[in-house]
């Protein structure tokens, strides 16, 4: 599948979130109606359903939730990057998202683990990819 | 003025690749399969129902404008020609969905049928096609997220909370091919052990091949009218006790607790209304596709313990002969995938067992049944439980 296929790369509510990442900053949604954050980004809030969203940084900074390594059957557009690990990552500040977790030492992944966030480019997008967290194993020195 | 619907026929197609059946073929023979189990007259039926077809959407789309009115012979006699759609919780909307319009009077007899033919796709198209189906597609699929991986993802999860190993998740797979060996229509029947489960390939870590399913082409049907009706139809109509839904995310990775999702308020729904608790159940038909999620709808529904319920599959309580018969279609992973379809065909499973129509594999004196169906990233969480007698 192509990203071409994400209509939210050209989509007004999500441009918050893709204008940071090209600044290199992970941004999430606040509702200024409940005081909910959410990611991913919606064009209402999913808790009170309201559309008054506004963008804020956050760190960067999370857990490993889990992860899963793609080694076969993967969609056509990603065959090439096999294997590659999918990971859920629960943000420092509270929401949580589907990402990819890069490592020099992928077999000492683990649940729970300090990560970071990384940007990466990919097939016209600046994508959220993770990575172990300086001075984890695996991890930036 | 309420009244009472049951179930009373039910049909069933082989499930596999089968490149010289049409899909028209499938259905006109599931449906009548269903009508003569049940002995309706194919004229009673007022309200036709269909799951989606998703390998060919142009009979797809065939089926909104009535495409089988005319080819089961209902012109004039069949009011209501309409679809109903909840991904893999089809088979539990379309029970829902038959037995609200009975029990209203809006409808007296009801066909529901879903036919799949997934040798319409490659293999390549068949992973493309789960790449977007019940996929995220703005902010999941980007990243490569792969339909294996969502279950991958839950196995880590769950067995770094609970310790379980990676032999009790094979073991769900053994068991589920025990039954499906003795099931005509399953796919997959060659008997397997874990030590075959765990020498297939990795797929989407920590899940080998073996616990993933396949891919077929398959179809069933069921009919649903009045309880008057069907006591002077058949012996053995079935009867909804009680049902449990909850409806929750799109997207995967926004469950709360992947690891329990809402399986236990469904559940919970489902034996309040029913009145009754896991001890009563003579037969647990799950439909989830994935052994991970079979471990965790058995806790979660309080069959066992949390952490527990690998010990209680290695144990072969779920198997032919255990305490806790379990899947006696096989789930997906042997029964084969048909996409729509299969939460269809584990009602008809249901509905057999409650009927003593399940030959070989009959859980003997099985009278009170629980069946679950979930759709999409596990969007939906659906328990229903049904009774040989009416509640
Ligand atoms: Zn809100």
């Amino acid at each position: 599948m192509s990203l071409s296929n994400a209509e939210s790369l050209s989509a007004a509510y999500a441009a918050g979130f893709w204008e940071a990442a090209e600044r290199g900053v992970l941004a999430i949604q606040h509702c200024e109606t409940c005081g909910e954050d959410q990611l991913y980004p919606r064009r209402r809030c999913v808790t009170c359903g309201a559309a008054d969203l506004t963008y804020r940084p956050v760190s960067g900074l999370g857990s490993l939730y889990s992860f899963s390594t793609v080694l076969a059957n993967a969609p056509s557009d990603f065959i090439d990057e096999m294997p590659y690990t999918l990971a859920i990552v629960e943000l420092d500040e509270g929401p949580r998202l589907l990402t990819r977790i890069d490592s020099d030492d992928p077999a000492a992944l683990r649940c729970d683990m300090p990560v970071q966030c990384v940007f990466r480019e990919r097939d016209g997008a600046t994508l959220p990819y993770f990575v172990p967290a300086a001075g984890t194993d695996g991890g930036p020195a | 003025m309420s009244r009472n619907a049951a179930v009373v026929g039910i049909g069933e197609v082989p499930v596999g690749k089968f490149p010289d059946r049409q899909l028209l073929d499938i259905a006109i023979t599931v449906a009548e399969q269903a009508l003569e189990d049940g002995g309706v007259d194919r004229k009673e039926v007022d309200t036709l129902l269909m799951a989606p077809c998703f390998a060919d959407p142009w009979f797809n789309t065939d089926l909104g404008f009535a495409r089988l009115v005319d080819e089961l012979g209902m012109r004039a006699t069949v009011r209501l020609n309409a679809q109903v759609n909840a991904g893999g919780s089809t088979g539990a909307a379309l029970l829902k969905v038959a037995v609200g319009l009975v029990e209203s009077g809006q409808s007296e007899t009801v066909l529901c049928l879903h036919a799949e033919k997934f040798t319409n796709l490659s293999g390549q198209e068949g992973f493309d096609f789960f790449a977007k189906a019940g996929i995220e597609r703005d902010f999941e699929a980007p990243f490569g997220m792969a339909y294996n991986a969502i279950p991958g993802l839950t196995a880590e999860r769950y067995m770094y909370e609970t310790g379980t190993p990676i032999e009790q998740l094979a073991e769900v797979s053994v068991a589920c091919r025990e039954w499906a060996s003795l099931h005509p229509n399953a796919m997959f029947r060659k008997p397997m052990t874990v030590e075959d489960v765990l020498a297939s390939k990795v797929i989407a870590s920590p899940l080998h091949a073996l616990m993933l399913n396949m891919l077929g082409d398959g179809g069933s049907a069921f009919v649903v009218t009045t309880e008057d009706r069907a006591r002077s139809l058949t012996e053995t109509p079935v009867y909804v006790w009680g049902e449990g839904d909850v409806v929750s995310t799109y997207s995967f990775a926004q469950h709360d607790d992947i690891t329990r999702m809402n399986w236990s308020v469904a559940g919970d729904r489902a034996f309040q209304q029913a009145g009754v608790t896991p001890e009563d159940i003579d037969v647990l038909e799950i439909y989830i596709a994935y052994p991970i999620f079979h471990l965790i709808i058995m806790e979660e529904l309080g069959f066992c313990a949390r952490g527990e319920a690998g010990a209680l599959v290695a144990a072969g309580e779920t198997r032919p002969g255990g305490s806790l018969p379990t899947s006696t279609n096989g789930d997906a992973m042997s029964y084969g995938h048909i996409g729509a379809g299969v939460g269809v065909a584990t009602l008809v499973e249901t509905c057999r067992q409650l009927m003593d129509k399940a030959g070989e594999r009959q859980v003997p004196g099985a009278s009170i049944a629980l069946k679950t169906a979930a759709g999409g990233a596990y969007s939906n969480a659906n328990v229903a439980i049904l009774g040989r007698e009416p509640r």
